[in-house]
């Protein structure tokens, strides 16, 4: 037992209570280790982990007022400052500790529970390391992003040593999730489930019938999940977007409160929370989903101006816009150096001004959303630009509001829903056949280019090929189809001309927009597992 | 921890709650501390007995604590267990290991009696918590010999701890199938300890089963057999 030790490792200890720093500080230097670096909060953590490559992380999961050790886990995975290959394990004072289980991503290594004995702490320590050590392979792919590497590791290792099946059969239900190969991880995780009902193979399975659009089969299996291990803060999450297909926002409503119930700190969820309940007219419970939402978001990297905006909007439906003026102030200096966001900005400013029955000033302000949008039009989602069309369309700046609806038609050229809200809002303003005409025009448009593109391509243009779909995937970035496209030319490329660094981050952007939305999608499946061969081969 | 503010809102458990859960703080700096004490103290040395003694006193505490905190939370629905593949064998090893230096100063011998190659699915920190406060009883009472065990049983995993001592009170075990016995404070036990374990089985489920504990006297020469089974 002696033999092994921590020598050698980088360790990072992470409390808030200093004798706790110094206790678990010499419990790791009694089992050998001599880098040892201690941090008091979440925050005085991530910087260190932006300077230092650790490779174990012991974090307590109650870290007083600021993050707790499970935001801190998110936030450091998310901002790629923790290496697959790092152990990250949680210490809870309880040994059942009212703790939520993220995302499958967003787990830690393994929990242990104070007080930690010396042998517990050696043990566990010792397993995990070597545990990682064995899944080295598949974990170095993936941390490549050299994912049909990583499935292939996944399935000699699963062969070689089948003591570690478990946890490979977790990775490569994850690795197939994200190469799209959605009937494949369905066919692996019912064949666990049949053997055993761990919850993250429900919850992976839940998730797979999500992307493949069977809700009522995917609600089946979150809801079990949820009677089964109320912890699970994911399911929930899930379960939420299920029914949201499903369009049961009450239902996704309720969900979504439950989940805060027993996890009130994300500010993912306090806003989809604030933002079903708006959707529900329920403006009580939005107001204080979006006021939470504010809240919990201070300092986080995932705060946004969408709270912020979403209580403003809520404001003035509860005649209460008076209020809402200061939120604007607060939009302004918070979020100056991002124009998407200061687009928001200008746009929820116009709306309240706009309540006030400051004309002039909701049109100022509108103005300067409509500079912002012919600035940064790469920046604009559809759902925005309709808003601010609606805004525009009031004001009786109806060539604005038709260039803000053909951006929108622009990105979502065969979406229903978007082609619905720009319909109504031509009728409204009694210009019918003009909506009808742009719709009509607008998907020609997106038809023609794609074509034009397609054609070069295939005449052996690549360059002008990538060209053409570059230009038009910044023009409409949610466009699925046209980020496909400028992903397969640029594939193509590098298939006759051999690949490079540049045209491969590319290609990924354009891909990972894709899935974001629909990762079933069976030409993304194809694209994603070219590109992946080409990161292998560099 | 949120305690409500208000005073007319004060609701005793959680308030109970609460103060365990901060005190929890306390009892992991001392026990850690203590245990670096106990290492670095010579077996022939005087105090060490004293010091033994407060470790032992010290887990106790940090078991009932755990264990009040634990049926708190399961009554609020808080509690899941964190399912994971366990090699059985090293988690054994690892339990009597924490133990070890007081059983040996107990003169207590521990023998287990695993297959290496066992692997099974449960929650670590849950079952560490109602080995440890098996162990710990069996501690006062086991003359000389403890045997851990593990094996699979009726499709399920059923961990054992049998000791040599005088067995379990009659009255404890016409209560064993119902899990909590009532509280007898005057014989020191509260019936806690079962409860709590009890609990943890329960919340181990599998396809429709769950996992539950038995006791009996079928120990080394008629003493205490506690097993847990998990599906």
């Amino acid at each position: 037992m002696e033999i092994w030790s921590l020598r050698g490792k980088k360790i990072l200890v992470v409390d808030d209570l200093p004798d706790m720093r110094t206790m678990l500080r010499t419990l790791l230097v009694s089992l050998g280790a001599e880098d040892i670096k201690t941090a008091k909060d979440g925050d005085q953590a991530m910087t260190m982990m932006e300077t230092n490559k650790f490779d174990i992380v012991l974090c307590d999961y109650n870290l007083g007022d600021g993050k707790d050790g499970q935001q801190v886990l998110e936030e450091v995975r998310h901002r790629g400052l923790l290496p697959y290959a790092a152990l990250f394990v949680m210490i809870t004072a309880e040994t059942s500790t009212p703790m939520v289980m993220g995302a499958a991503e967003y787990s830690p290594d393994d929990y242990i529970s104070k007080p930690i004995p010396k042998a517990t702490l050696q043990t566990r320590l010792r397993k995990l390391l070597d545990k990682k050590e064995r899944l080295r392979p598949v974990l170095h792919a993936m941390q490549q992003r050299s994912y049909t590497t990583a499935l292939t590791q996944c399935d000699i290792l699963i062969e070689q040593d089948p003591s570690n099946r478990f946890d490979l059969l977790r990775l490569k239900g994850e690795l197939l999730l994200t190469m799209g190969e959605c009937e494949k991880a369905k066919a692996l995780y019912e064949a666990l489930l049949e053997v055993r009902e761990v919850p993250w193979a429900m919850l992976g399975l839940g998730k797979t019938l999500y992307y493949l659009q069977q809700y009522d089969i995917a609600a089946d299996w979150l809801r079990r999940l949820i009677d089964s291990h109320p912890m699970v803060i994911a399911a929930y999450d899930w379960l939420s977007m299920v029914l949201e297909k499903q369009y049961d926002y009450k239902g996704a409503q309720e969900v979504l409160a439950k989940a805060l119930e027993r996890s009130p700190k994300s500010i993912l969820r306090q806003r989809r929370h604030g933002e079903m309940a708006y959707r529900n007219e329920d403006l009580n419970v939005a107001e204080r989903a979006f006021k939470l939402a504010m809240r919990v978001g201070k300092g986080s990297c995932f705060r946004g101006p969408a709270e912020f905006a979403g209580l403003a909007r809520t404001l003035v439906k509860k005649d209460a816009a008076v209020e809402a003026v200061k939120l604007v102030d607060t939009m302004t200096r918070e979020f100056r150096d991002d124009p998407a966001a200061q687009l928001q900005t200008s746009l929820v400013d116009s709306v309240v001004q706009q309540a006030l029955g400051n004309a002039e000033l909701s049109q100022q302000a509108a103005g300067r959303a409509i500079e912002l949008f012919q600035r940064h039009p790469d920046k604009v989602g559809s759902d925005t630009a309709m808003d601010l069309a609606e805004v525009c369309f009031h004001q009786g700046n109806a060539d604005a509001a038709r260039d803000l609806l053909r951006h929108a038609l622009r990105n979502q050229h065969e979406d229903t829903v978007t082609q619905k809200r720009v319909r109504e809002m031509f009728n409204e303003v009694g210009l019918a056949e003009e909506g009808q005409a742009l719709i009509e025009a607008t998907a020609q448009e997106v038809l023609g280019i794609n074509n034009r593109g397609v054609r070069l391509a295939q005449e052996g243009k690549l360059e002008e090929s990538i060209r053409l779909f570059e230009q038009a995937a910044t023009a409409m970035p949610e466009n699925m189809t046209i980020n496909l496209n400028a992903a397969q030319s640029l594939v193509m490329f590098m298939r006759e001309r051999g690949v490079t660094q540049s045209y491969l981050n590319k290609a990924e952007i354009y891909l990972n927009r894709v899935q974001a939305v629909d990762v079933a999608n069976t030409k993304y499946q194809k694209l994603k597992e070219l590109l992946s061969h080409m990161v292998a081969s560099q | 921890m949120n305690t409500p503010h208000s005073p007319e809102g004060l609701d005793f458990s959680t308030v109970l709650a609460s103060c365990l859960h901060d005190v929890k703080n306390s009892i992991c700096i001392f026990l850690g501390m203590l245990e670096d004490v106990v290492s670095d103290t010579a077996a022939d040395d005087p105090r060490f007995t004293r010091l033994l003694k407060m470790q032992y006193e010290g887990q106790r505490i940090s078991n009932d604590m755990t264990q009040l905190l634990g049926i708190y939370r399961g009554n609020n629905a808080q509690l899941s267990p964190h399912v994971a593949e366990v090699d059985v064998a090293d988690f054994l090893a690892e339990q009597a290991q924490v133990h070890a230096i007081m059983l040996e100063y107990k003169g207590i011998h521990v023998d287990i009696d695993c297959d290496r190659s066992l692997t099974w699915f449960f929650d670590q920190e849950m079952i560490s918590g109602v080995m440890t406060n098996v162990i710990n009883n069996a501690y006062k009472y086991t003359h000389s010999q403890l045997q851990i065990g593990a094996a699979e049983q009726d499709g399920g995993l059923v961990l054992s701890i049998r000791d040599d001592g005088p067995g379990y009170p009659d009255r404890m075990l016409t209560h064993s199938l119902t899990g909590f016995s009532p509280a007898d404070f005057k014989g020191g036990s509260t019936g806690l300890g079962l409860g709590f374990a009890a609990m943890v089985a329960g919340l181990h489920k599998n396809k429709g089963r769950s996992g539950y504990v038995r006791i009996s006297n079928e120990g080394i020469g008629g003493g205490g057999c506690f097993s847990l089974w998990l599906p």
